[in-house]
C-alpha cells in the first residue's frame, strides 16, 4: 500500500471525524451540565441534514438561499432540541438521573420513527460544496472536505469564546461544577441546562449538514452517529468539548484506516472496537482528569 | 427463618401471569394464535434475563437483540453446516454470548455510568456489519435456511402446538431460575449496587463483578431464545435481530415495569399481543412506542406493575422476630495474635497541590476504642477513605494484622475484615432495614441465608433496632439509620469497624446510647476507629485520642493527656473547653459542646 493511499484514508478520516467531533462536543456539553448523556444526539444530526435537504430543495438555487435554508434547518434543530429539554422537565419530581437518560431514548425512537415517515427510507443528499479538490501529500483534498473542516475549526473557536469569554459560558461553566453553589449566585441551572441541549442540538445539525452532501444521510443514521459520537466524546475525556472534537478526529482515522486497509463492512465496527479500548486503558479519556471519573 | 420467607411475596400470585401464559393459546385455539403466544413466550426469556439487568441491576443494554443473534446463529450455522445436534449448539451459543458479555462488560462497566448503554446501542450495526463480512458462512443479508426442529432422540417437535409447550416449560424454568436468583445473596448484592456502589463496596461486594455477572445472565438468556427462535421458525437473517427489536426489548420491559418479574411479563404480553389484535402494524410503529416509553418514563417511572402497591414484604409481626441469637459470639475476633491489629505507615494522600494526609504513621491495638479528631479539613474522613480503600494512599503500607492492604479495592478490605459507615449514612433505599443488614454480612461468605438473616436480626435486637426491622430506611429517623448503618457493618464481623462522624446530628440523650453501644462493642471486642466532632462521644468512649491537624498527626495519647495539650486547644479545642471535656469522661454528664473549630 503506497503512501498516497495511507494519506487518503487519513484525509478522509480526518473530515468525517471533524463531524464525529462536533457530534461529541453536543453529547459533552449536555453531560456537562446534567450529568445526562443525551440519546437523541445522533437524531438531531440526522433531522439536521436531511431538513437541510428538503429547505434546500425549497429555497432554490443560489448561495445566499442554501445560507438561508441552512440557518432555517439550524433553527428548527435548536428548537427541537430546546423542545426536548422542555419535555425532560415533565418528569416528576425526584426523577432520577437514570430517567431523564430514558426519556431522551424514548424521543430518539419517536424522532427516528417521524423521520422515517417524513423522509422515507432512502438516502437523502444535496449539493452544497463547490466542485474541485486539491492535493496535499497524494491525497485528493475535496473543496467540501476543506470546508468541513474549516467550519468545525470556526465552530471550536467560536465555542470556545462562548464558554470561557461571555458572562453566560462562565454561568454554564459554573453550574457544570457546583449547580448549588451556581443557583446561590443567581445562575438559574434549568436555564442552563436549556442552553446547553439548545448548543448541543445546534453542533449536531451543523453535523448533519456538513456530512449529508459528501456521505448522504437516512433516517436511521442516528444511532451509529450517536455511537461516534459519543466515542469522539469519551475519548476526549467526556466532559470537555473541545477534547471531544479532537476525540472525533481520531475516531476518524481510526475508521478511515480501517476501511481503507482491512474492510468496509466493518467501517461501524472500529469505533466500536476504539471505545471499548479507550474505557478499558484509558477511561478518563486524553483530556480529562481522574477527577471527573468519581462523580 | 430464612431469606427466602422474608422477601416473598405470595409465590401464586406471581405465577400467576405465568400460568395464564400456557392456557392463552387454548381460549383462542388456532394456528395463528399459537405462533403469536409463542413469539412472546420466547420474547419473555430475553425480557426476564433484561430485568436482572435492566430493573435489579440498574444496567442498561440498549443491543440485546445481538445476543439473540448469537443464539440464533449458532443453532442455524452448527446444525445447518456442522451437523451438530441443537441440544449442543444451544449451550455452545449461550457459552459465546456470556463470554461476548463479558468482553464488552468489562471495560464498560467498570465505570459508572452509561457507557455500557452507549457501548450496546451501536451493537446491532457492528453484527450486521459482521454478518455481512463473513457472509461465506452466514449467508450475508440472506441469511441461513434449514434449520432442523427440536428433536429428543427420534421424537421430532413438528407440529407447532408441541414447539408451543416446549418453549412454555423453558420459559416456567427460566421464571423459576429468575426469581430464586433475585432472592439470593447475588440478587440483594445486585440491587445494593445498582442503589449505591459505594455503600456496596464498603460492605464488601464486589460491584464491578455484579454487574459484569448480571450482563452475561441477561445474555445467556437472550441467546437461549435465539437458539428457539431458529428452531422454531427454521431460518435466521440479521433483520430479525436488528436496532428495533433490541430498542422494543426496553420498551416492553419499562412498560410493563422494570424491577418486578410480572411487571416483565405484563410489558411482554401487552406489547407484543396486543398490536397483534388490534391489527396495528403501521409504519407509526416506532413513534408509537417512543412516544408510549416517553409517557410511561414521565407519569409512571415503574411502569404498569409500579402502578399497583407495592406490597409489604413483612412476613411475621415485628414483634416476633425477638430472636436470641448471641450476637456476642459472633463478633468476638479469634486470632488477632499480639501485634497491631491496623498499621499504617508513612501514609499519604495528595490531592493536586494539596497533601490531605501527610506522611502519616500510626497503630490501632485490637480491642479498643480509637477516636480521632481535628478541626474540618484536617484530613480525618480522608484517612478513613484510606484504610477502607474508597481512595487510593499517594504514598504509605497499610497493613491488617501481617497482611499489607493499600493496595486492594474497598470489596476487598472489607472482606478481609474492615468495616465502615459513611459520614451520610447510606443505606440501600429498596431494602428494609433488616435487609439492609443482611447485605451487611454479605462479605462473610462463608454464612448460609439463614445464618445471616439470623446474625442481622440479632444484631438489630442488640441496637434497639427490631422494631424497625421491617420499616424501609426513609420510615425511620436519623438516629435509627445511624444505627442500621452501624448494625450492617457489624454484620460484617469487622475486625475493625470505621465510624465516620457517627455522632453528627444526634440528641445529647442518642449520643448517650451511642457511648454505651460503643462501650459494649469493645466489650465484645471489636476494634473501633472514629472520627468525630462531637467530643463528649469521643471522651466518653475512646482509651486513646489522635488528632490531625493540615493532616499531621500534632498528638496521640489517652484522652485526658490529650485534651491538656497545649497545641491540640489551640488547633482544635480551644482554651476554655478543658475543664468541660475532663467532665465528659464520666458518661454521667454527657453533653454536647459547641464545635468551636467550626
Amino acid at each position: 500500500m503506497d503512501f498516497s493511499a495511507i494519506a487518503q484514508f487519513v484525509s478522509g478520516g480526518v473530515t468525517v471525524g471533524a463531524v464525529y467531533g462536533l457530534i461529541g462536543a453536543g453529547f459533552s456539553l449536555v453531560f456537562k451540565t446534567s450529568k445526562v448523556v443525551n440519546f437523541a444526539q445522533g437524531e438531531f444530526v440526522v433531522l439536521g441534514g436531511l431538513m437541510a435537504y428538503t429547505l434546500i430543495a425549497l429555497f432554490g438555487g443560489g448561495t445566499f438561499s442554501a445560507v438561508t435554508a441552512i440557518g432555517a434547518t439550524l433553527a428548527l434543530v435548536v428548537g427541537l432540541a430546546a423542545l426536548l429539554y422542555a419535555v425532560l422537565r415533565q418528569a416528576r419530581k425526584g426523577s432520577d438521573e437514570f430517567t431523564f437518560v430514558m426519556v431522551t431514548l424514548a424521543v430518539a425512537i419517536a424522532l427516528r420513527g417521524g423521520a422515517g415517515l417524513a423522509w422515507g427510507t432512502e438516502y437523502k443528499t444535496f449539493t452544497l460544496y463547490p466542485r474541485g479538490s486539491v492535493t496535499v501529500l497524494g491525497a485528493v483534498i475535496t473543496y467540501g472536505a476543506l470546508i468541513t473542516l474549516a467550519v468545525t475549526f470556526v465552530v471550536s473557536v467560536g465555542l470556545w469564546l462562548a464558554l470561557y469569554r461571555t458572562r453566560l459560558g462562565k454561568a454554564l461553566r459554573a453550574c457544570a461544577d457546583n449547580p448549588a453553589a451556581a443557583q446561590t449566585v443567581g445562575i438559574d441551572p434549568k436555564r442552563m441546562v436549556l442552553y446547553a441541549y439548545m448548543g448541543s442540538g445546534l453542533l449536531g445539525a451543523l453535523g448533519g449538514v456538513l456530512i449529508t452532501p459528501s456521505l448522504m444521510m437516512s433516517y436511521d443514521n442516528g444511532v451509529i452517529l450517536a455511537l461516534k459520537g459519543f466515542t469522539a466524546a469519551v475519548v476526549g475525556g467526556l466532559v470537555n468539548p473541545f477534547g471531544a472534537i479532537v476525540g472525533g478526529v481520531v475516531i476518524g482515522v481510526i475508521e478511515g484506516l480501517g476501511v481503507g486497509m482491512f474492510s468496509s463492512d466493518l467501517q461501524n465496527a472500529y469505533s466500536f472496537i476504539a471505545l471499548l479500548v479507550v474505557l478499558a486503558v484509558r477511561p478518563q479519556g486524553l483530556f480529562g482528569g481522574r477527577a471527573e471519573l468519581a462523580r | 427463618m430464612t431469606l427466602q420467607t422474608l422477601t416473598s411475596r405470595p409465590r401464586a400470585l406471581l405465577w400467576l401471569p405465568v400460568l395464564l401464559l400456557g392456557v392463552a393459546p387454548l381460549l383462542w385455539g388456532d394456528a395463528y394464535q399459537l405462533s403469536v403466544w409463542t413469539f412472546i413466550l420466547l420474547g419473555l426469556i430475553v425480557v426476564l434475563g433484561l430485568d436482572v439487568l435492566l430493573g435489579f441491576g440498574g444496567q442498561l443494554s440498549l443491543g440485546h437483540g445481538v445476543f439473540v443473534a448469537v443464539g440464533a446463529y449458532s443453532t442455524a450455522l452448527l446444525t445447518t453446516k456442522a451437523d451438530w445436534s441443537g441440544w449442543l449448539a444451544m449451550p455452545f451459543g449461550m457459552a459465546v454470548a456470556a463470554l461476548l458479555a463479558l468482553i464488552v462488560g468489562i471495560p464498560t462497566l467498570r465505570l459508572r455510568g452509561y457507557y455500557l448503554a452507549m457501548a450496546t446501542l451501536g451493537f446491532p450495526v457492528v453484527l450486521d456489519g459482521v454478518l455481512r463480512h463473513a457472509s461465506a458462512w452466514t449467508g450475508g443479508s440472506s441469511g441461513v435456511a434449514g434449520v432442523p426442529r427440536l428433536a429428543f432422540g427420534s421424537f421430532v417437535l413438528k407440529d407447532p402446538a408441541q414447539m408451543y409447550w416446549f418453549v412454555f416449560v423453558v420459559v416456567c424454568v427460566v421464571f423459576l431460575i429468575t426469581e430464586q436468583l433475585v432472592r439470593s445473596r447475588f440478587g440483594l448484592a445486585l440491587k445494593a449496587v445498582h442503589a449505591d456502589e459505594a455503600a456496596a463496596s464498603a460492605r464488601g461486594i464486589d460491584v464491578a463483578r455484579t454487574k459484569v455477572l448480571a450482563f452475561m445472565f441477561s445474555a445467556v438468556l437472550a441467546s437461549l431464545s435465539g437458539s428457539l427462535y431458529a428452531h422454531y421458525v427454521q431460518f435466521v437473517a440479521p433483520d430479525t435481530f436488528g436496532i428495533s427489536y433490541s430498542i422494543m426489548l426496553i420498551v416492553m420491559l419499562v412498560v410493563g415495569g422494570a424491577g418486578r418479574l410480572w411487571g416483565a411479563v405484563i410489558g411482554t404480553v401487552g406489547m407484543m399481543w396486543l398490536p397483534e389484535m388490534l391489527r396495528f402494524t403501521s409504519t407509526w410503529e416506532p413513534v408509537v412506542y417512543g412516544v408510549t416509553l416517553a409517557i410511561v418514563l414521565l407519569f409512571a417511572p415503574n411502569g404498569i406493575a409500579g402502578l399497583a402497591r407495592r406490597r409489604a414484604t413483612r412476613s411475621m409481626p415485628a414483634g416476633e422476630r425477638t430472636t436470641k441469637a448471641d450476637t456476642t459470639l459472633a463478633l468476638k475476633q479469634e486470632g488477632c495474635g499480639d501485634g497491631p491489629l491496623l498499621t499504617l505507615e508513612g501514609v499519604s494522600k495528595q490531592f493536586g497541590g494539596v497533601r490531605a494526609v501527610s506522611s502519616l504513621s500510626y497503630k490501632v491495638a485490637p480491642g479498643r476504642v480509637q477516636a480521632i479528631i481535628g478541626p474540618n479539613g484536617a484530613g480525618k474522613s480522608t484517612l478513613l477513605a484510606l484504610i477502607a480503600g474508597t481512595l487510593p494512599p499517594s504514598t504509605g503500607e497499610i497493613r491488617l494484622g501481617a497482611r499489607r492492604i493499600d493496595a486492594l479495592p474497598a470489596h476487598s478490605r472489607a472482606r478481609l475484615g474492615i468495616g465502615r459507615t459513611f459520614q451520610h449514612t447510606r443505606l440501600i433505599p429498596g431494602l428494609t432495614v433488616l435487609e439492609n443488614v443482611v447485605i451487611g454480612g454479605h462479605a462473610v461468605a462463608a454464612d448460609s441465608a439463614a445464618q445471616s438473616e439470623a446474625l442481622a436480626a440479632a444484631l438489630l435486637t442488640r441496637l434497639d433496632l427490631a422494631g424497625v426491622a421491617d420499616a424501609y430506611p426513609s420510615e425511620i429517623n436519623h438516629f435509627q439509620r445511624r444505627l442500621t448503618e452501624i448494625a450492617a457493618a457489624l454484620a460484617g464481623r469487622p475486625r475493625v469497624l470505621l465510624l465516620d462522624e457517627p455522632g453528627a446530628g444526634l440528641s445529647s440523650l442518642e449520643i448517650g446510647q451511642l457511648v454505651e453501644m460503643l462501650l459494649s462493642l469493645r466489650n465484645d471486642g471489636v476494634s473501633v476507629v472514629l472520627v468525630d466532632h462531637v467530643m463528649s462521644l469521643v471522651m466518653a468512649s475512646a482509651q486513646e485520642i489522635l488528632v490531625l491537624e493540615h493532616g499531621i498527626l500534632i498528638a496521640q495519647g489517652e484522652p485526658t493527656d490529650v485534651v491538656r495539650n497545649e497545641h491540640v486547644r489551640a488547633a482544635y479545642l480551644g482554651r476554655s473547653t478543658l475543664a468541660e471535656a475532663e467532665a465528659q469522661r464520666s458518661p454521667a454528664s454527657l453533653r454536647t459542646p459547641q464545635e468551636q473549630a467550626e
